[in-house]
Parts: structure tokens; sequence; C-alpha cells
């Protein structure tokens, strides 16, 4: 009798994942299935809500990136008050937002890194769970922790002044930004205070976890190469000229061997390119690239989808990298999912890089802030969150109120690789009983971490949030269930 | 004369989630009539930086939206935790104490003032009950802080953490 194994991570309330997989009688694994449950209900929260409020209403969707969020949604706006998409605006309205989105990258990158990335790296995916984590960094390392803790500060720092406040920043605006950046401000982030390092430091410990990750990858390189690897097409933006860009550009898709199939395209005109199939067993839909239909237009986004479709870094140092990045696979796209902790760590090294650049830019001193144009009812805004491709896209009434407000947030993108990636371990762990083991465990949350998705995460009551896996038949009896967390 | 403890209350949830941002809702109105020596802090959630904020401190108060299985309010020490490990976007009170000990070489006496929630949509209004339970919320961390300001942080021991509980409950019942 066909058996499932559902693996659960349980939040108190609306952020909830689990995976199910799917055994037949001989329990050979027939499928896998990642359910996250996020955003349900957000079109209906701001409809009705005029316009102008949209940038700060989206932050709530999430408390590790509102910034993307923030960006993405006055990026939409920036079309409907008429002011173009991303190049309209005064050179101190985008370099303040550029400023405060390669922050957030940075922080995120820098979080990742610490919580998830460096505890497999330097501990190993098979050493103690209680370890594995932010903890035995602390434990261990703990020089690079406190590196980590202000480099985080750091990023947080920048937001702060560029958003006006950590929570609900109100920064950017439809047209522009609400403030420029004072030579005080500046030169706390170019020149250090104690509590907040210097620019250069920044970048030389962002240059120092690459190197991290490149140490442990020529002494691993089996496990690294091989784990969770599956072909796949990749997305995201990239500048006009085909450099990574984080924060504006054209739309570019390539497949596993770098054959372009959407080849620099205005993300206005995105529904032309991108549909969503919906599967009956969850709510997060599947987005996938129309010219190749739903069963292979699947795509991944994020730092290695971003490494993978751009074809040079804008700044040196995380340049030389790159250039690494793409020799190990002879230019090609890389399709190694824990080749993304190498990706990610790059584009950490160029955000720090562009942070020196736009702090050294005189044009975020300058007062001329926004821009007015001539209005028109739609608007999308596109972002690289650093967990890839975010979309917004707002319609308007006649009273400016929104609506209609569709998303697609990275995870969303990321939906059908990381059901592959899971199921490319669940492959290669499955002990030959319906039974969860600590294999299985280790495997499925290393595959997570490489994607760290999001699980409506904003929201946090206290309270518990395990890690459960249930064994269950086709009749919903349940034969075995651990958990961890 | 002595100097006042150095206190700080980190706030969290999301006011976007109708009674998970009961912490900030009280973290906020505490903000506007603080002690000297209190800081406050509010954030849609806890993470690895606020082990930094909360190293200097002698005492820290965190204040959040509850699902568990109370009613009102509930005042509770915070002890050293181990960390969930699968994502990056939360970390608990206990977590905070933990890396704060580990890089820092301190642990600041912590509490948790957990508020009952009940609604978790997608929605800016509070439920009323949840309303209800801010106002006294925002009794006891009044309390709390007085109480640790006069005292120090040492002197508010479980017994005295009961009491408070039960004066919760009488402010609660009197309102």
């Amino acid at each position: 009798m066909p058996k499932k194994i559902t693996i659960e991570p349980v939040t108190r309330v609306e952020g909830h994942g689990k995976v199910t997989l799917i055994l037949d009688d001989n329990n050979k694994l027939i499928q896998s299935r990642l359910h996250i449950v996020e955003f349900r209900g957000f079109e209906r929260f701001v409809q009705g809500r005029p316009y102008w409020e949209a940038p700060v209403l989206v932050q709530r969707l999430c408390g590790i990136c509102p910034v993307s969020h923030h960006l993405a949604a006055a990026k939409a706006l920036d079309v409907i008050v008429g002011v173009g998409t991303g190049e309209g605006l005064t050179p101190a309205g985008e370099k303040m937002r550029r400023l405060m989105h390669y922050a957030q990258m940075l922080q995120s990158h820098t979080l990742h890194f610490f919580h998830l990335a460096s505890p497999d790296l330097l501990f190993g995916i098979d050493s103690d769970p209680a370890l594995r984590n932010v903890i035995g960094i602390a434990l261990k390392h703990k020089d690079l922790a406190v590196q980590a803790v202000l480099m985080r500060k750091y990023g947080q720092e920048i937001i702060k002044a560029t958003a006006g406040k950590k929570i609900h920043g109100t920064g950017a605006i439809p047209g522009g930004i609400n403030k420029n950046l004072s030579i005080q401000e500046r030169d706390v982030f170019l020149k250090g205070i104690p509590g907040i390092p210097d620019i250069e430091t920044i970048i030389k410990w962002a240059y120092d976890a690459v190197q991290l990750f490149k140490d442990y990858h020529a002494k691993n390189r089996a496990f690294i190469d091989a784990f969770a690897t599956f072909k796949s097409n990749h997305l995201s933006l990239v500048r006009k000229d085909g450099a990574l860009d984080l924060y504006h550009g054209v739309l570019r898709a390539v497949d596993s061997e770098g054959k372009k199939i959407l080849n620099d395209v205005d993300y206005q005109d995105y529904l032309q390119y991108i549909g969503e199939e919906v599967r009956s067993w969850t709510y997060m839909k599947f987005p996938y690239l129309k010219s190749l239909g739903m069963k292979n237009g699947w795509y991944r986004v994020g730092p290695l989808a971003r490494l993978n479709t751009c074809d040079f870094i804008p700044s040196k140092l995380a340049q030389q990298e790159f250039e690494i990045f793409k020799k190990y696979t002879g230019g090609k796209p890389s399709n190694m999912s824990m080749h993304m902790h190498w990706a990610r760590l790059i584009e950490n090294l160029h955000s720090a890089e562009v942070i020196r650049e736009l702090l050294l830019d005189p044009d975020l001193q300058k007062d001329n802030l926004v821009i007015k144009g001539k209005k028109t009812n739609e608007g999308i805004g596109l972002i690289e969150a650093p967990r890839g491709t975010l979309f917004h896209h707002y319609t308007i009434d006649a009273n400016d109120l929104i609506s209609m407000c569709n998303l697609i947030v990275s995870t969303t993108n990321n939906n059908e690789p990381m059901n592959r990636a899971v199921h490319a371990v669940a492959e290669s762990t499955i002990s030959g009983k319906a039974e969860v083991t600590e294999g299985m465990l280790n495997g499925v949350e290393v595959a997570i971490r490489a994607y760290d998705p999001c699980l409506s995460c904003a929201t946090h009551a206290t309270g518990k949030m395990p890690l459960e896996i249930t064994i269950e038949d086709l009749h919903g009896t349940v034969l075995d269930r651990k958990r961890k967390n | 004369m002595p100097q006042a403890p150095r206190i700080i209350v980190c706030g969290f949830g999301n006011p976007g989630r109708e009674d998970d941002g009961a912490g900030i809702v009280v973290s906020k109105r505490l903000e506007r009539e603080l002690p000297a020596g209190v800081t406050v802090q509010y954030d849609y959630q806890l993470n690895i930086e606020d082990a930094l904020e909360i190293s200097d401190k002698d005492a820290v108060l965190f204040i959040d939206a509850s699902a568990n299985d109370f009613d009102g309010v509930r005042i509770k020490p915070v002890e050293p935790e181990p960390v969930s490990n699968y994502s990056t976007h939360t970390m608990s009170p206990g977590a905070i104490l933990t890396v704060c000990r580990q890089l820092y070489g301190t642990e600041p006496p912590a509490w948790l003032l957990e508020i009952k929630g009940y609604a978790w949509d997608m929605r800016e209004e509070m439920s009323k009950q949840a309303q209800a339970n801010c106002e006294t919320a925002l009794h006891v961390a009044v309390n709390i802080l007085n109480f640790i300001q006069k005292h120090g942080p040492a002197a508010l021991t479980k017994t005295i953490l009961k009491e408070m509980q039960k004066n919760v409950k009488d402010h609660s019942c009197h309102r």
C-alpha cells in the first residue's frame, strides 16, 4: 500500500510548512511535496487602501526583508505616478533607494551565512544538531560570530538612516525618497563609530566569508557539488548591459546550459512571459515561463540564479570571485544547490562594495528627492530580494484606491526548485522502510536551509516551532513521527 | 547615589497581523513615559543583533503576543535555550540570551511578558480581548520596570513574580 511521510515545521499561526513524501508499495519515493502556506489574504489586506500607503503596508509581509517589499511597491507606484520604472527618479532618489536595498542585502545575506551556511560549512551537516547552528558558531568561532552581528547591525543602521526607522520605514515614496543622507550619517558608515564598523572592515569581512566557503568547498567537493543537484532554468533581473543589478533591470532567463530563454525583456510585460500554475495540494502557486509551458518552464531565483544569468559583476572584488565561480562550471550555469551559499557570499561582497561606492557619491546629499509625472492606473515593480526576484503589481481606481494587487514573492518563484531539492535529498536518504531517519531529517533541513524560504515569517507570537516528521499511509494513519527543534 | 539599573524593553511582533502586534503596541506606549535608565526598542522579530543590544544592560523585559494556553497576561523569567536551526527568520528570547552569553560573556536577567492573543489574520486592528490584555500588560510592565529600578533585578524573584501575577488577575477582574 502506498505510504506518506510528512515532515512538518509547525508554527503557531499562519507560517506553516511541511514536507510529504509519497512512497509506493516497495517504499520507493514517487513524489515529494513541500507545503508552504504564506501571504494568503494579502491582496484583500491592501485592496481599498490609498495607493501611497502600499510601500509601508507591504513591509508587514516579511520580518526579514521588509525593505524588499517596501522598494518593490515603491517601484510599482513610480509607474503609477508616471515617473518610469527605476530610471526616472532623481539621482538622489534612486541612489538612496539603492543604498537602502544593498544594506538590506548585506544584512540578510550575513544573517543567512551566520545562521545557516557557516554551521554547515564549519561543522559538517552530520555534526551534532545542538552545535550546528548559531550557538555553535558563537561557541567555537567567536570572532566570526561577533563579525556577523556587527555586519548585520551595520546593514540595519543604514536601513534606519535611509528608511527612517527599522519598523514600518517610510523612506521610499511614489516618485522618489523622503530624505537624503547627511554628511554626519554618511561618515558613521564610512569611518565607523564604536559599535558600527567602517565600510572597509565590512568589505574585508565579506571577502573573508567567501574564502571560508571556497576553503570548505576545496575539501568537500563531492558533497557540495552533489547535494540536491538538479538541472533547472534560472531567472533574474540584470542591468541592461548584462551586469548584476539587484535593484533594477530587465528580465533575463537562461536554461541549465546557459541558453537565453527570456532575452532582457521589460518586466512591465511580465504577464506575457510568466504564468502561475495552481496545484490541488498547496495554496502556493508554481510560476513558469510560458514559452516552455508548465512542465518545463519552472525556474530558480535567488543568488545562484542571479550569478547564472548575469554577464559580470560591476565591482572589483566581487567580479574576481565571480570569475572563479564561473570558471568552476566552465562558464555554464551552476545547477548545484549548495552553490547557492557560494553565490550568496559573492553577492554579499558585492553589496558591501556597492555601499562604499554609494557612500562616496555626493548625490546622496542632494535635495531633489521626488519627481512627479502623469498618473496612470497600473504599475509593476520588480526587485531582486535576498531570496530572489520579487514581483509587485497594482492597479488603482478613480479614487486612488488599490483595486488589484498581485505578488509573486521569491519563495513562490522557488516553489518547484525547493520541491525538487527536497525530492533529491529524500531519494538519497530513504532507508527502504516507511520511517523517518536522522539522515532524512538532516538532509531535508539542509535543503530547506539553502533556500531559507519565507514562511509568513512576520508573525511571531511566542510559541514553539518544531520540525516534525510524520509518516502516514494513504488513509492518514500515522505510522511514525519524529520531532526536532 | 547608586546608578539606576540599565533596563531595555524589547517588544516584537507584527501590527499588520491583528493580535500579533501586541508587543509593539505596549512597547510604543511605554516609550512615551519611560523612567530614567530604561530604553525601548521594537521590531518585527528578535534576531542576532539583539544579543549586542542587551549585552550592556542590567535587565531585559521582552514583550510579545502569545498563542499559548493561558488567560490575559503572563510573566516569566527567560532561561537560555537552543536555537531553531532551519530558518533565519526568528530567534526566541532564550536564544538571544544564549548568544549574548557566548559572544559577550554576559547574560542579563530577563523576563518575558506574554500577552494572550486570539486573532492572527492579516488585518491591522487587534481583537477586543487582546486590546484589553494590552492595557493589563502596560500596567504590569510599568510595575516591573519600577520594581527593578527601585530594588534591582536580583530582587525580582519568583515569589515577587507570583505576587505580580496575582495582581494582574485582580487588575483584570476590576477593569
